[in-house]
């Protein structure tokens, strides 16, 4: 009998001390300083390979000499949509000259550069700023998206241009627009 | 001896004890719901829930902790008894298990459960969520690491009048002249005390009657940094939210003082990818909101989609999307609520341990039933 008291007792005791708070009242921790702007590009550290988040019905296909990797993408209608990424060192030619070769692929006709930027939208990711290219012709149900991301080595030259690019029909790509925006954002730098 | 503790285990575990403080428990239900409309939810929480006690006038009365710490005792000590540990009694005994679960998850969540907010601009990372609540005053030390920035934190409540704040690796300390849990700034016609620093130079804090939702205050401070540097001592002010901390130097280390919401970080990153709100026709009221996130750990990303209904849970957090906020430059910004409750699961666990004790005593009673 005697043991059970202890025992109840033992327990009760244990109980309200855990209850009673012990916090300190001063805490101290490092944190990694942060000099970048959001609007910046990130470094990109040497043997830091490229890497994306994909939605989960993306089809993920081998990767061909150009390509640094491509997916089928099943859509509503049945349509099977094509989308790559590319990687090339510099500007790969420029925008205006990109642009004005996927117009040409879809019967569009060549814009100028104050055009091209006009029409293009500006979006950003954890590579900096880039830009999204949704072309499209009505009169033969064609489209392209494309993201031209420039990597800046530093303020004034582009050491490489990564392309995200799908092709398919017009509703097929609308479709996919708000998916492709955040694949584009899922971009970054893997150590 | 054992006759006296034998008394007082039985006083202890008296079943009466266990309807009035039940009863005491419900009063306080009710009476914080409706106080907590005057005063406001955090403070009719300390003052009925987490209060030892409740003075009415000059009368003390048990508060929700100290009847539930009573009632706590009194089905334990009752488990332990054991003349209780009969077959005929298994039921019973089952729902005092359960509901000791229950009062063991609502110990651990008022110790251990944080609640905050984490605020995301569209295309921003952040590790941290910030106290509804509580404040802190922060000393950033910027120049001694190369990388890193050392970070001491003063809690809030050492920011009393008066109170002298230290810490073994700054080279100053910071005495509190006033505290104020709501202030306003005004153009300074005081001035007694000198000399004044940065912000304090044009400006005094007032103290301001503390709105009823305490997150609603803006706290301010007026503090003496007391260092060996005579351009560096004298009296600053910091009101919260104000954009910039107040910078010092000394022997060539720039540190920056600032009051804010407690901070906790967190082992991963959200970043915020879209966030996306739907109005109701006509108006300008929410309808629903919803936030398109990476969760980035280890340098691998998950993509989420936060909405009103959907909360995210990750390692022990729950996060839910809870406001948002439109910057001055047009960009938008997703307000999630976090809630790290690690008694979260306890509540349940017990519903279904008493639902079983019940059940298991109305079959035990069954064969009783049909003989009479």
């Amino acid at each position: 009998m005697k043991s059970y008291h202890s025992i109840v007792l033992y327990i009760i005791l244990i109980l309200l001390q855990f209850g009673c708070k012990s916090e300190s009242n001063i805490t101290i921790y490092k944190i990694k300083k942060n000099n970048s702007t959001p609007n910046q590009n990130s470094t990109k550290q040497k043997n830091a390979r490229l890497n994306w988040t994909a939605p989960n019905n993306w089809i993920e296909k081998s990767p061909t000499d150009f390509r640094l990797a491509s997916y089928d993408i099943p859509t509503y209608n049945d349509e099977i949509v094509d989308l790559s990424i590319t990687v090339f060192p510099g500007d790969a030619g420029g925008i205006e000259q990109n642009v004005n070769r996927w117009r040409k692929q879809i019967n569009l006709e060549p814009q100028n550069i104050n055009t091209i930027l006009k029409n293009a939208q500006k979006e950003s990711s954890m590579l900096g700023e880039y830009f999204i290219f949704d072309l499209n012709n009505q009169n033969n149900n064609q489209s392209i998206v494309v993201a031209l991301i420039p990597y800046l080595k530093d303020e004034q030259s582009i050491s490489e241009t990564i392309f995200i690019k799908m092709n398919g029909s017009n509703d097929s790509l609308q479709e996919l627009k708000y998916e492709f925006k955040l694949f584009c954002k899922s971009m970054h730098w893997l150590q | 001896m054992t006759k006296k503790l034998n008394q007082i285990i039985k006083i202890i575990s008296n079943p009466k004890i266990f309807v009035f403080t039940i009863i005491w428990l419900m009063i306080l239900v009710c009476v914080g719901t409706v106080e907590q409309k005057d005063i406001g939810l955090f403070a009719a929480q300390n003052k009925y829930f987490s209060s030892i006690f409740i003075w009415f006038y000059s009368l003390p009365l048990p508060g929700g902790l100290l009847t539930m710490v009573i009632l706590f005792i009194n089905l334990f000590v009752f488990l332990l008894k054991p003349y209780h540990w009969r077959f005929n009694k298994l039921g019973v005994l089952i729902v005092h298990i359960g509901a000791l679960i229950l009062l063991i998850g609502a110990g651990i969540t008022s110790v251990f459960s944080k609640e905050s907010n984490m605020v995301i601009i569209e295309n921003e990372r952040s590790n941290y969520m910030h106290s509804f609540y509580y404040k802190e005053f922060s000393v950033l030390n910027l120049d001694e690491y190369q990388d890193s920035i050392e970070v001491v934190n003063f809690k809030e409540k050492l920011l009393s009048n008066k109170q002298i704040l230290s810490y073994p690796s700054l080279p100053f300390k910071i005495k509190i002249e006033k505290y104020f849990l709501n202030s306003k700034i005004e153009p300074r016609v005081n001035n007694n005390i000198s000399p004044l620093r940065g912000d304090a130079i044009k400006f005094e804090l007032k103290e301001k009657t503390p709105e009823k939702e305490i997150n609603e205050n803006l706290s301010g401070i007026m503090y003496q940094i007391i260092s060996n540097d005579n351009d560096v001592d004298g009296y600053y002010i910091y009101q919260l939210e104000q954009r910039m901390p107040e910078i010092i130097t000394i022997n060539n280390m720039n540190y920056a003082l600032l009051l804010r919401p407690e901070r906790t970080y967190l082992p991963f990153e959200i970043q915020l990818l879209d966030f996306k709100k739907t109005m109701h026709p006509g108006t300008s009221i929410a309808k629903s909101f919803s936030s398109e996130i990476f969760l980035i750990e280890k340098e691998t990303l998950r993509r989420i989609l936060i909405e009103m209904n959907a909360p995210l849970r990750h390692k022990g957090y729950t996060f839910y999307q809870a406001s948002f906020a439109e910057l001055e430059d047009g960009r938008e910004a997703t307000v999630l609520a976090v809630v790290q409750n690690y008694g979260r699961l306890f509540p349940y666990i017990s519903s279904i341990i008493m639902c079983i004790g019940v059940l298991l005593q109305m079959i035990i009673r069954i064969p009783k039933l049909l003989k009479k």
